[in-house]
């Protein structure tokens, strides 16, 4: 084996790596051992390696993605407790519904903006990106404290149903003309509802009808108006279930 | 152990190489979480129907990076224009020359042929075989080798050529570490 021969085997050799042992690199290895032009090549060639090897590794990660997964997972064994879930069946579509909604809301798309549209489809649009929350919590008064000092809207008075899930988090979707749209995620009964609030009633979004239940993508979708906010709920729990933790609206 | 602590303890395990994988193939933050998030979804949706539990290792890097292919077809973008503007520190800032920040690391491998970054990326994190790289990336062993060899050499003289042509960082030049 010339030293040629030996570099294109050594440059491909990591001291630290699986293959380290294996024979493949025996004889060049040995080369460099007795060669000193091989060997000079060889640390300097592992001194690059590590360098970048080393760059790569200090990448920083953001804690948010992480979080989000695993509070997807835990949200599946919270949902578990709850007596009416007892049941392998409805386990399994609550872990098909998680799994179904942080697919909707991680994997398709972020923004951050309001989506054009006169109707659901603009809600439907904005929870696909919930995730990852610009805040998180667990209880509904310290999400509206986050949202307030931040000028975002505020939810009025909430409905008891609502109340009895648990809050994750929330998210704020604003436009070009600086109106903006609070959103507050739950899981009630190991549903996700997603809790959307304007400031100034729903007149942006004509096509919606107050007061009226919509299907949109698998979404139940229900809209009213109150002391001059507006509100959109979507979840895909059973439309039933909905009006029962909707029932005060 | 049930499948929402299995899936934990997957998160816990490879979240972070696979965000780093990720955002070493595409240099955007956006993407990398993008990337990273989808593949333990479709994990939670298919992989846990894989036999042997061994192989997740290399099931959610073969997916992110198809994933990362798919992407990158379909948006035509290469996000290394946004990491451009900000990667390469000023030369009066420059490091020492067996080190290198993880951002210039990125920004030189952003500059790669698609087809160099990702066997140098999985070179370099060291947690695959030569196999196992050759599994993710569904090419063989030699063609494994061979890119990565060609993907350094090139590797180091964009690390070389920046600094002659740009004043910036220099922190690899063979003559400089054999002088």
């Amino acid at each position: 084996m010339n030293n040629e021969e030996a570099r294109n085997i050594l440059s491909v050799y990591r001291p630290g790596g699986a293959d380290a042992g294996d024979p493949y690199f025996e004889g060049a290895l040995k080369q460099a051992r007795r060669d000193p032009e091989l060997a000079q090549w060889f640390e300097d060639e592992r001194r690059f390696d590590r360098a970048v090897s080393e760059a790569l590794q200090s990448i920083d990660v953001p804690a948010e993605g992480k979080t989000d997964l695993l509070a997807v997972s835990k949200m599946d064994s919270r949902v578990r407790r709850f007596p009416q879930w007892a049941n392998a069946l409805a386990a399994g579509i609550v872990l098909a519904a998680g799994i179904l909604f942080a697919w909707l809301a991680i994997g398709e798309r972020k923004t951050d903006g309001i989506p054009v549209g006169e109707g659901v489809g603009a809600f439907v649009e904005m929870a696909a990106a919930a995730m990852p929350f610009d805040y998180r919590a667990e209880s509904v008064a310290e999400l509206s404290a986050w949202l307030g000092e931040r000028g975002a809207p505020v939810p009025g008075k909430m409905p008891e149903g609502i109340l009895a899930g648990e809050s994750l988090g929330c998210r704020v979707f604003s436009d070009d003309a600086g109106n903006r749209i609070s959103l507050l995620c739950f899981v009630v009964n190991g549903d996700f509802v997603h809790f959307f609030v304007t400031e100034d009633g729903l007149e942006r979004f004509p096509q919606l009808v107050p007061g009226s239940w919509e299907v949109a993508e698998g979404w139940n979708t229900y809209s009213w108006i109150e002391e001059g906010r507006g509100y959109v709920v979507l979840s895909r729990a059973p439309r039933g279930e909905l009006e029962t933790w909707l029932q005060e609206v | 152990m049930s499948k929402e602590s299995e899936f934990a303890e997957l998160v816990h395990q490879w979240y972070d190489p696979l965000y780093r994988f990720a955002y070493s193939l595409s240099g955007s933050r956006d993407d990398a979480l993008d990337l990273t998030q989808n593949t333990f979804l479709k994990w939670a949706r298919k992989g846990g129907t894989l036999k042997k539990r061994n192989r997740a290792k290399t099931w959610l890097f073969t997916v992110l990076y198809r994933d990362f292919l798919d992407q990158a077809r379909r948006s035509k973008k290469f996000p290394n224009i946004e990491l451009k503007e900000e990667i390469f520190p000023d030369s009066r800032h420059s490091q020492p020359r067996d080190r290198l920040d993880s951002r210039v690391a990125v920004a030189a491998l952003s500059e790669l042929d698609e087809k160099f970054k990702a066997p140098l990326a999985l070179f370099y994190f060291e947690h695959h075989s030569y196999g196992e790289i050759a599994e993710v990336l569904d090419v063989p062993i030699g063609t494994v080798m061979s890119r990565i060899r060609r993907g350094k050499d090139r590797l180091r003289n964009l690390l070389e050529g920046r600094g002659q042509n740009d004043g910036k960082v220099v922190p690899f030049s063979r003559k400089q570490a054999q002088s």
